[in-house]
Parts: structure tokens; sequence; C-alpha cells
């Protein structure tokens, strides 16, 4: 594995972490956070994906 | 002769075409129905005996979307594609409405967390199946996937590579980890809302698990830094700001 792999192993991991909060968020009714924290987590996936992608253009 | 030897390759390509339009042997809703059952079983049958305001409508929606989905995986082999994504959003549908129309048979005193688990592993394993895609007869007795009628199948289709199940497992394990968050709502509204958005954030971790895995195993082209980091930028900059607001709400107080 590479650097990359390794690192978008991390963003993905860190976006199911996201995830996990802000569904707690959500059941919580603490929309503002569940939002910020869904955000992150999409975000997050986007960029592993991204990451290790070979053709993707900019 | 010449003719009919000229006319042989737009023959092949309607013969081809037909082949591509007939419908498929083994059809994904038939796959999903089993499931399907079960996740309606498990979270629209009991409006079946729903009571009070809006119950009409909740039993006849709920009969209805049982009969959709079995209808849907009777005729699917005959009629084709059309009649599968048809009943696929009509069995979905009439599941809302009957939710929809007595959000009181769904609150906490009926549901207890035990079936509401079993509820969402019903559904996440109907979008599974619900979205793959269909098999050929064929295929499926020679093990095949790529649409060739004989002939062993090739290597990679018959175990995955080393490493790959490491990505599936870690994509899995992300997606159920999310599921098991949030079955505590306040509401049934709130409930439902939450299951949607960890069923659909673990499909989301998944694909991506997969997407990863498969990357692995593509031709990697030296890409100059500059063309790398143009195509990271956007998400990366988008998680950075965001982490960077959320630090700076906290601090300030702003949140909670």
């Amino acid at each position: 594995m590479r650097l990359l792999d390794w690192l978008a192993a991390a963003l993905l991991l860190g976006s199911g972490a996201a995830f996990v909060w802000g569904a707690g968020a959500l059941s919580r009714a603490e929309d503002l956070q569940a939002i910020y924290w869904l955000g992150v987590g999409i975000a997050s996936l986007r960029a592993a994906v991204q990451l290790v992608r070979p053709g993707a253009g900019a | 002769m010449t003719t009919r030897m000229q006319r042989a390759p737009s023959v092949f390509a309607r013969e081809t075409a037909r082949e591509a339009d007939r419908p498929q042997a083994v059809g994904a809703l038939r796959h999903a129905s089993i499931p399907g059952v079960y996740a309606w079983a498990v979270t629209v049958a009991p409006l079946l005996g729903a009571r009070g305001d809006g119950a009409f409508i909740a039993r006849v929606a709920a009969g209805a979307s049982l009969a959709f989905l079995l209808a849907g995986a009777a005729f699917e082999p005959r009629l084709g594609p059309r009649l599968r994504f048809a009943c696929l959003w009509a069995f979905l549908v009439a599941c809302a409405v009957a939710w929809g129309a007595s959000p009181a048979s769904l609150s906490p005193a009926r549901f207890d967390a035990v079936r509401e688990v079993a509820g969402m592993l019903g559904w996440g394993l109907f979008a599974f199946a619900a979205a793959a895609p269909p098999l050929r007869r064929s295929a499926v007795v020679s093990g095949e996937s790529s649409g060739e009628s004989s002939g062993a199948p090739l290597p990679s289709h018959r175990r995955l590579a080393r490493g790959d199940g490491l990505y599936a497992g870690f994509g899995i394990a992300l997606a159920l980890s999310i599921q098991f968050v949030g079955l505590r709502a306040a509401t049934p509204e709130r409930a439902l809302l939450v299951r949607f958005v960890a069923l659909a954030a673990g499909l989301a971790a998944i694909g991506a698990s997969q997407e990863l895995a498969l990357a692995r195993h593509t031709v990697r082209v030296a890409r100059p830094p500059s063309a790398r980091f143009r195509s990271v930028f956007a998400p990366l900059a988008v998680l950075l700001i965001l982490l960077l607001a959320g630090m700076l709400a906290d601090e300030s107080g702003l949140v909670r």
C-alpha cells in the first residue's frame, strides 16, 4: 500500500466517525451539529475517493 | 449471396439488440423480493392493524405495497425492466404512504429496539439486492457475469484479489457501526429520518471502500503533483474549512 492509500483509508475512517456523530446528533434533535458532521463526512468521503481515483481530473 | 453476407452484420446487430432488450431470466426484483417481504413484514405489516386517523389509508397502502412487490417479482421475467422499476417504486411509495398515513402506529411504544434493528437490516438487504444488476440464466449456471455464454470463468471472477476482502470488510463494518447509532429517537418521524440518513451513509461508506479497493488494481499513471493537487483540492478545501469552522464555533461557544 502506498501513502495515498493509507491517507484515503484514514479519510474513509474519519468520514465513518463523522457519520456516526451526525446520526447521533440527529437523533438527539441537535440539527445544526448533525448537518455539520454529515457535511464533514460527505467531504471526507469525497476526498478519500478522489485521492485514489487514477483518472480524476480537476 | 453477397447481399445476404452484407446484411449479416445488420442482422447480427438486430439480434444483439433484441437480446439486450429481452427480459432477463433472473431479475433484480425477484432477487430482492425475499428481503423486501422480510422488511415489509417487520416494518409495514403491523400497519395492517392500524387504528385511528388515517388507518384505512394505511391498511390499504400496506396491502398494496406487498401486492406490488410480489407482482413485480412474478412478472419481471416476462415483462422486463420497465415493470421492475414501476413495481419497485410503487412498492416504496405505497410503504411511505402507509407510514405517513398512520405515524402513530410507528411510535416507540409499539416498536421495540430489536424490531427496529431487524427492520433496518431488512431494508438494507432489500436496497442491496434491488441495486444489483440482473443476471442472465446462463451466467448463473456457468458462474460468469460478463455475458459470455461458454468457457471457464476468469480467475478474477473466482476469488477476491489479495487485500480486497479487507477493504470490503472495512466498509461493511463501517456501515454497520453507523446503523447502531440513534436507535432511541424521540419521535417516529425523527427515527425514520435517522434511519434514512444512517442507511444512506452506510451505503456511501461501502461504495467508497469498494472504490478504494478497485483503485488498487487500476494502472497508476504518474501524474504531476499539480494535477493530483487539483483533483483533490476541492473536497479537501471543503473539509478543512468545515473543520476550522467547527473549531472556531466550538471555541467561541456558538454551538451548544
